[in-house]
């Protein structure tokens, strides 16, 4: 946590700023200076932080989650008017949010999906919780759909799209270097080529033990455990003259 | 491996009564007996061959007692299936 570390820091030397104090700073950064607008930036510093903590259980990098924030500070501090009477942290915040809910969406999963769908998502996974929570079972699609007032295509197809994906080299702990990749079982015969060898030597033998069935013995159990039997078997029982006057008798 | 004691013959299996009619309806005369005979005779052949192959050196007993297992049976099923 080091960009954390560095920010406790800056927000530990730039108290709170007043009304008057904001006010000041913002009229002189809209005028060009640099050094005001600096002071500006790190006097805001903790609101950045306390709408990271808000997304604290978002599985994303959280140092680069509050390095989004500060993008959208930044941007909040060259953007304020303070002749609108407005406190700089109500216009920053939506800023601050803003990129960081935009960070989240682009790294949350392989996959972008628009924010508007994520959120939606959002309220529909909320609502199904709701319904879970009040009957004890999940709702179904249809159920959601009438609870909603929205189609069930668009919930289905919501969520469908915002369905989590994790990159197999990701790994599950950021300390662990052992990637999901490395945790999946090499089933291939390069994994236990002894076994890959026994396996093949008793397929040959089965095989072999097969091909000792006459033509009719393996016909007769297929008949009776109901397996396809082979085309070419069918020409292997001909009639005989003798066997044909037998059955017309 | 479960431990069953017969072995579940699939929904388009026949019985030896059927099997006895269809193979006499087709050249080769024979009573159910005689399919069963053969069934049995089929599963002690192959694993007659695999314990040689294995080098097991087993009685006809203990030959005959894997034949007539459900878990040999449906081994041999599964292998014949793959034949397809």
């Amino acid at each position: 946590m080091v960009v954390i570390t560095q920010l406790s820091q800056k927000i530990k030397n730039n108290p709170l700023l007043t009304k008057k104090q904001e006010f000041d700073l913002a009229k002189k950064v809209q005028q060009g200076d640099k050094d005001a607008r600096q002071k500006l930036i790190e006097s805001n510093f903790r609101l950045v932080i306390s709408i990271a903590k808000i997304y604290n259980n978002v599985n994303v990098n959280k140092n680069d989650l509050i390095q989004e924030g500060l993008i959208g500070l930044i941007k909040a501090v060259d953007k304020f008017n303070p002749d609108l009477g407005y406190r700089f942290s109500t216009y920053a915040y939506n800023w601050i949010k803003q990129s960081t809910l935009q960070y989240i969406n682009e790294t949350y999963s392989g996959i972008k999906v628009p924010t508007h769908s994520r959120l939606l998502n959002a309220k529909i996974v909320k609502k199904a919780k709701e319904i879970e929570e009040e009957t004890g079972k999940m709702p179904s699609i249809k159920s959601l759909s009438a609870a909603m007032d929205m189609s069930a295509k668009k919930i289905k197809y919501t969520l469908k799209a915002n369905k989590r994906t994790t990159s197999i080299e990701s790994s599950d702990n950021e300390e662990s270097n052992r990637s999901y990749l490395n945790k999946i079982e090499d089933t291939s015969i390069y994994s236990n080529p002894e076994k890959a060898l026994e396996t093949k030597e008793l397929n040959r033998i089965i095989d072999e033990s097969l091909a000792l069935l006459s033509a009719k013995e393996e016909k007769i159990i297929r008949l009776r455990f109901g397996i396809n039997i082979l085309k070419e078997n069918k020409s292997n029982f001909p009639v005989t003259e003798e066997m044909r006057n037998y059955l017309v008798k | 491996m479960s431990n069953k004691k017969y072995v579940t013959v699939a929904k388009q299996g026949l019985g030896l009564y059927d099997i006895a009619s269809k193979m006499s309806s087709e050249g080769e005369k024979m009573n159910h007996s005689t399919v069963r005979n053969i069934i049995n005779r089929s599963f002690i052949k192959i694993a007659k061959n695999i314990s040689l192959n294995y080098e097991l050196k087993q009685t006809e007993e203990e030959i005959f007692n894997i034949a007539k297992s459900p878990q040999f049976q449906e081994s041999v099923i599964e292998m014949l299936k793959r034949r397809q």
